[in-house]
């Protein structure tokens, strides 16, 4: 759809539910591309190519909430379910937060989430780059026969934003991605690595060759891993498998989840709650990252929040919502698509570098072991215990000594966050939540007999 | 209005005929169109009040061009026969090729429903789905005093769909299903604990008269206040034993996936080649059923026109079936099981489980803890995971004990179980006469599409799995 006619509609919408009688309104539509193919064994398995058109619409009366969202953008249809959710409305309780975002100025500064190299890559360019890490991969390792794909993809993202105070807002982002998924077999055992690299902007994305040599050394990795006996020792979380357990934890900053009492971290804002070694970050306003933009769902101003400074919990995120309830200043992490409300998320959510050596983190452990992948739904950020399969290697006298698979690592979050011995420097973002590599002084290995 | 009327205004059988012409212009052994338009209303009760009300509308439809293992795919959000032609050449320019396709012209077939559902839940007036919330809520809070938090998340759906195949398919469905889970958090002197329970499936509203939501909260607040009191979980390799119903994710994860029939195509699944051959102890039947009464993954046909059925993939430890989709079932020789699903008109279809389960033994279920001197029994599961090519597989326990000698003993928390497929599937040493499929959760993701799936088991005794707690 014209950028005009986008911006008319989100904007004719947005009134037509005052009029009828929404007090407040707000309109986010979502207009999206995206290309991505998938090559495996030289051919392109998948070619799709599509174009999203969304809107949400959430209404606000006596301090109740509705919203409805569609992709039938129809004037009819629109005034029908615009309607429709005015009465639905009537049945939601009051809540004095429900109310349109105060704190809404966007950031002026360029954030450089636009790439227009990006835009102009044709799927045959997108060919041509995994056919490349493809065929990169096969030339690594002869242990590598095949592979269940390699992908690139873009994505271009175009948001137009109006509310009953704003009248329009937009901006648009770009996404590129490369990933490969190669297969090594040895004495008829198969393992898979997967490597993948997002970017914003397409000169920082790694190159074909990159992306392969790191996929095939995990694949290679794996193969000949076994358990190993049931111990506590120190584990060092590379820094990918720092991002997922990263990830994992975030409900726990959740000021939602505080407020209900679901999070282990409720109450302790002031309190040392990891180790001075440890700083979590949340910035949507960070130059070129993944989840970077000048507004969040609610169109509330992005920022750079300090969550955990030097171990001392500082703050929770919050949507304009919970920003109320708590009193508190927003933090614009009200993340959602045309198709939800906005819910408290990351918006790039990091543990940050240190100066330390990251290989000093593996060099200093006598034994103990070494994650590179997780697995499962084992981080309970309610109760705090933590649980999940991992793979890895085994750290005998500093030195990676053996792959393992087939066991899990546990502990208690809280004991585990305050236990961190070492967070290390290599902090890379190939997701909106990152970390650099950390030690546990101590976790439960459960493995073989 | 009929069923999928608004979809056949514009897509009637001469329209969809002309699209799929355009579809395979560049040649291609294979097209369809899949459209669909969904009413969703979701509902959100927290600290006892309706936080949010949401209407969801979304419609569209996909082209997708196949050639051999090669797809070709593109949807609009706009349905129209302009834009859908428009997706139909995007889609059909993975194609290069000689041999051409000509198509078969479509013609109206009518599914025949697994089962009766005579009011369909969602479509109950507001008023009604809001009041069993409020009292899923009173039920959760009143379990006991330690509950903290209670928040019950509704959502429902009508879903209509159009398929059209170049195989001469055209089908019209409606698809009902509902959602309602409760989450409970109890809280005693620092520590937390969460319960979660589920109801719902393809239901009529009778169901609420049959099935007690009050029973179900209660369920969700007793769990969290049990784990207050639960001491750590084990850690290594010992005697298992899984309670029925949703216990089945574990054949999901350990089994199911690897029988999905694109892992077997490519040859990275770990069951490539295996059919005909024993994979699993002699007592094991693993079905995939997608007529099942009310199930979360229940349906007429599948999201590429081909009837649902029941397919028995594992019978005596020997594996007898893939499950299939048109596309990898051709490949391999063989014919689509009515595996074909996707997440919505936005993303083409892969091979996808429906409702499987471990079928039923011959074991009374108390005798599955007798001899254990010292194992775990996982009451309730939480999600899981696999990797097909490895087979390793895990899931998180939310409910889990200790057995000793023969009796559940203290309440643990913070296990997972982890495994691998082939091995696991060996160990299975007794199987429960008590079958239970769960109709009311699971919800199983795969290549980032999310579908609504049962899963389900009688009792079942492994002779070890490795537990992952933090107590050694």
């Amino acid at each position: 759809m014209p950028r005009q006619t986008a911006v008319d509609l989100a904007e004719r919408v947005r009134i037509q539910a005052e009029r009828s009688g929404a007090q407040e309104a707000e309109s986010y539509l979502e207009s999206s591309t995206t290309t991505e193919v998938r090559i495996r064994q030289g051919q392109v398995e998948l070619l799709q190519q599509s174009s999203v058109q969304g809107l949400g619409l959430r209404v606000f009366r006596d301090r109740r909430m509705g919203f409805l969202y569609t992709t039938d953008l129809r004037d009819s249809i629109l005034i029908e379910l615009a309607n429709r959710t005015l009465s639905l409305t009537n049945q939601a309780t009051p809540r004095e937060e429900n109310r349109i975002a105060e704190f809404l100025a966007a950031s002026q500064s360029d954030l450089e989430i636009y790439d227009p190299a990006v835009v102009q890559l044709r799927p045959e360019d997108l060919i041509r780059l995994a056919r490349s890490a493809e065929e990169s991969a096969f030339a690594q390792d002869k242990r590598i026969q095949t592979t269940r794909d390699v992908r690139c993809g873009t994505a271009v993202v175009e948001i137009f934003f109006t509310n009953t105070y704003i009248a329009r807002q937009t901006y648009r982002a770009t996404t590129v991605w490369l990933s490969a998924t190669p297969i090594a077999t040895e004495g008829g055992k198969r393992r898979e690595g997967t490597f993948i690299d997002r970017k914003r902007f397409l000169a920082d994305l790694e190159r074909p060759e990159q992306i392969a040599r790191r996929a095939v050394d995990r694949a290679v990795a794996k193969v000949g891993a076994a358990s190993v006996p049931s111990a506590r020792v120190p584990v060092v979380f590379s820094a990918e498998a720092a991002g997922v357990f990263l990830q994992g934890l975030f409900p726990a900053f959740s000021a939602l989840n505080v407020i209900e009492q679901r999070s282990f971290l409720a109450g302790k804002v002031g309190q040392a709650v990891a180790s001075p070694a440890v700083t979590i970050v949340d910035d949507g306003a960070m130059r070129r990252g993944l989840s970077t933009r000048p507004f969040d769902g609610e169109g509330v101003q992005t920022n750079r929040t300090v969550v955990v400074d030097r171990g001392v919990l500082r703050r929770y995120l919050h949507s304009a919502g919970t920003a109320r309830r708590m009193n508190a200043p927003p933090t614009g992490n009200g993340i959602r698509s045309y198709d939800t409300l906005p819910a408290i998320g990351p918006t790039n959510f990091y543990i940050d570098s240190t100066a330390s050596s990251t290989h000093k983190l593996v060099e200093e452990v006598d034994r103990g072991l070494y994650v590179t992948g997780l697995a499962g739904f084992g981080i309970d950020t309610v109760s705090g215990e933590y649980s999940q399969q991992v793979e890895g290697s085994w750290i005998e006298k500093g030195v990676l000594s053996k792959p393992v698979e087939g066991v899990t690592v546990a502990g208690r979050l809280d004991e585990m966050l305050l236990g961190i011995t070492g967070v290390g420097r290599d902090l890379e973002f190939r997701s909106n939540v990152a970390s650099p590599t950390i030690r546990f002084k101590e976790l439960t290995v459960g493995g073989a007999a | 209005m009929g069923i999928g009327q608004e979809l056949r205004d514009v897509l009637n059988e001469e329209t969809v005929n002309r699209i799929l012409q355009e579809s395979l212009v560049k040649g291609g052994d294979f097209a369809d169109i899949f459209a669909e338009q969904r009413f969703r209303t979701a509902i959100v009760l927290d600290s006892g009040k309706i936080d949010s009300v949401t209407y969801g509308y979304p419609r569209g439809a996909g082209v997708r061009v196949v050639l051999r293992n090669q797809t070709g795919f593109a949807f609009s959000d706009e349905l129209s026969y302009s834009t859908l032609l428009d997706a139909a050449r995007v889609a059909s320019s993975v194609v290069e090729t000689q041999s051409r396709t000509n198509p078969l012209d479509v013609t109206r077939r009518n599914p025949g429903q697994p089962f009766t559902i005579v009011n369909p839940a969602p479509l109950m007036l507001e008023g009604a789905k809001l009041d069993v919330l409020r009292r899923m809520d009173a039920a959760a809070r009143a379990a006991d005093p330690r509950i903290v938090s209670v928040r019950i998340e509704y959502v429902d759906e009508v879903r209509d769909l159009l398929i059209g195949t170049s195989d001469g398919v055209y089908v019209l469905d409606r698809q009902y299903l509902v959602g309602i889970s409760c989450t409970a958090t109890a809280q005693s002197g620092g520590k937390r604990g969460s319960g979660l329970a589920t109801l719902g499936g393809r239901i009529d509203a009778d169901y609420f008269r049959q099935v007690s939501p009050e029973d179900v909260a209660r369920r969700a607040g007793l769990q969290a206040v049990r784990q207050l009191d639960a001491g750590p979980a084990p850690a290594g390799p010992m005697p298992v034993v899984v309670a029925p119903g949703w216990g089945g994710v574990l054949i999901h994860e350990s089994l199911g996936h690897a029988l999905e029939g694109d892992g077997v195509r490519r040859g990275t699944s770990l069951l490539t080649g295996l059919s005909g051959t024993r994979i699993a102890s002699p007592l094991v039947r693993v079905v995939d059923d997608s007529s099942w009464p009310n199930g979360r993954g229940s349906f007429a046909v599948d999201d590429e026109g081909t009837p649902g059925q029941r397919t028995v993939a594992v019978d005596e430890g020997v594996l007898r079936s893939y499950l299939l989709d048109k596309q990898n079932a051709k490949l391999l020789g063989l014919r689509s099981t009515g595996n074909g699903r996707r997440m919505s008109y936005r993303n083409w279809p892969i091979p996808r489980m429906t409702n499987t389960y471990l079928d039923r033994g011959v074991s009374d279920p108390a005798s599955l803890l007798s001899g254990i001197t010292k194992g775990f029994y996982a009451a309730d599961l939480g999600g899981g995971s696999v990797d097909t090519t490895s087979g390793n597989f895990n899931f998180a326990v939310r409910e889990g004990y200790w057995i000793e000698s023969g009796k559940l003993t203290r309440p643990v928390r913070g296990a997972v179980l982890i495994g691998n497929s082939l091995e696991t599937m060996q160990r299975i040493e007794g199987i429960g006469n008590d079958l239970v499929v769960e109709q009311t959760r699971g919800t199983c993701g795969k290549d980032g599409q999310m579908v609504p799936v049962g899963v389900g088991q009688p009792t079942v005794r492994f002779s070890s799995i490795t537990v992952g707690g933090s107590s050694i």
